[in-house]
């Protein structure tokens, strides 16, 4: 997705409009989270690696420490441990550069809709891109200098956004698209504002969810196919004074489904 | 799973099929799900760490009189413990399954974590109990109950068969 530029003067109300999709400044600690979730991803890979380097290496320094002194085979094992620091550093730079430079949105930040935004231009630039990486080692320093300026500032920016000129916003509809289930967020949400349902009676729902879980979602097709035709009936008597007859009868199932399901989610 | 008593209807009509292009799930197996849990196990450590970050006593500051580390006191102890070894995980792994239906590593290689009967999302109780009792079962015996999601058709664990859940992939 990518927004339309927007202007870095006036109020945060101003900055928004004109934009179809609702975004505010994200929020702190769910930007300490997001980092926290990528560096795990970034760690994950690396974990395995370290592992086998440090097995490797050990040998090769033990086999040192035999032929010539225990402080050759100490400095072997203190340089691989070097170089792999220098690694992660590296593939964690690389690992935000790419992902920035390519949508402004790293995995951990997809999960929750946030996105770096540039106030001048449509995508970050590499320059933009790299600046944010620099200022990064002051930043999580401790997490301190980054999390400090991010309260201070209006729109939540911490010292590598101040310099390129980005910030970071949410958009609810872009965390609601990894969450949806029986139908694609965009149609749910349309459709939503058309036929403004009511939820079934507590065991009703119950029972319409099951069925819904075994036939969309597990494929039991034997199971539930005798009940569909009912249950299509049952939904359809839910919108019975709105204009519900423009959908296709499965479309209008599994928009109910996930109505269903959402409210049940959000109790 | 039945539709209320007003709308069945005497004879099964014809089915139609279902064919629209909309997100599919399937039973997630055992490997894809061990990724996911490195991840989750690597994010729940960098936490851990960072929350025993402000105890001072853990900062490490040597006494050369003594010549040894600082002291422990015991409710001191227990309490980093009780931060750091229960209420980060637990807090981490209610949270997502409650609110987003799977921690962020199963999330970021599209798994999640459902009720087997209703697919809807998981309770705070129920986490916690597939992951603590739930899961030391899995592991206690060679840790077959894990081996088991690897099995069976419908690619439950043995905490998923105790707790009714599902783990589903979109496929």
């Amino acid at each position: 997705m990518l927004l339309s530029p927007i202007s870095e003067k006036g109020d945060n109300q101003k900055i928004f409009e004109g934009l179809s999709i609702q975004l505010s400044p994200a929020p702190v600690y769910l930007r300490v989270l997001c980092f926290l979730i990528d560096v795990g991803v970034i760690s994950a890979i690396l974990y395995p690696l370290l592992f086998i380097g440090l097995v490797l290496f050990g040998f090769v320094g033990a086999g040192a420490s035999t032929l010539f002194s225990e402080e050759v085979g100490a400095l072997i094992i203190i340089i691989f441990i070097g170089i792999f620091l220098l690694g992660f550093l590296l593939v964690n730079s690389l690992y935000f550069i790419y992902f920035e430079r390519k949508s402004g949105q790293t995995p951990g930040k997809k999960l929750f809709g946030l996105q770096v935004i540039s106030f001048d231009q449509q995508t970050l630039s590499i320059q933009q891109v790299i600046l944010r990486e620099l200022a990064r080692i002051v930043d999580v320093m401790l997490l301190v200098p980054g999390i400090f300026t991010m309260i201070i500032t209006e729109k939540n920016q911490r010292l590598g956004d101040l310099l390129a000129g980005t910030m970071v916003v949410r958009s609810r509809s872009e965390e609601e698209k990894s969450q949806s289930h029986y139908l694609n967020s965009e149609e749910f949400y349309a459709m939503l504002e058309t036929l403004k349902p009511t939820r079934f009676e507590p065991e009703v729902e119950k029972s319409f969810l099951q069925f819904c879980f075994n036939h969309f979602t597990l494929g039991a097709h034997d199971k539930t196919n005798q009940y569909l035709a009912d249950w299509i009936k049952a939904v359809n008597f839910q919108f019975k004074n709105q204009p519900a007859d423009k959908y296709p009868p499965i479309t209008l199932l599994r928009f109910y489904a996930e109505f269903a399901l959402k409210s049940v989610n959000s109790q | 799973m039945q539709p209320p008593q007003q709308f069945q209807s005497e004879a099964s009509s014809n089915p139609s099929a279902d064919l629209s292009a909309q997100p599919t799930f399937v039973p997630a197996g055992f490997w894809i799900r061990f990724v996911a849990a490195i991840i989750d196990w690597v994010i729940v450590f960098i936490a851990q760490t960072i929350v025993l970050l402000p105890f001072p006593e853990y900062h490490a500051s040597f006494n050369p009189e003594t010549a040894a580390l600082n002291q422990i006191s015991i409710p001191f102890l227990l309490l980093s413990l009780a931060i750091s070894w229960v209420v980060v995980p637990l807090g981490y792994y209610g949270w997502f399954y409650k609110n987003k239906g799977g921690t962020p590593g199963k999330l970021l290689l599209g798994l999640r974590v459902l009720k087997s009967d209703t697919g809807t999302n998981l309770s705070y109780l129920t986490t916690w109990l597939r992951e603590i009792p739930g899961k030391f079962l899995s592991a206690i015996i060679l840790c077959i109950g894990f081996i088991l999601a690897g099995l069976r058709s419908d690619k439950k664990a043995l905490h998923d068969l105790m707790m009714g859940t599902q783990v589903v992939r979109k496929g």
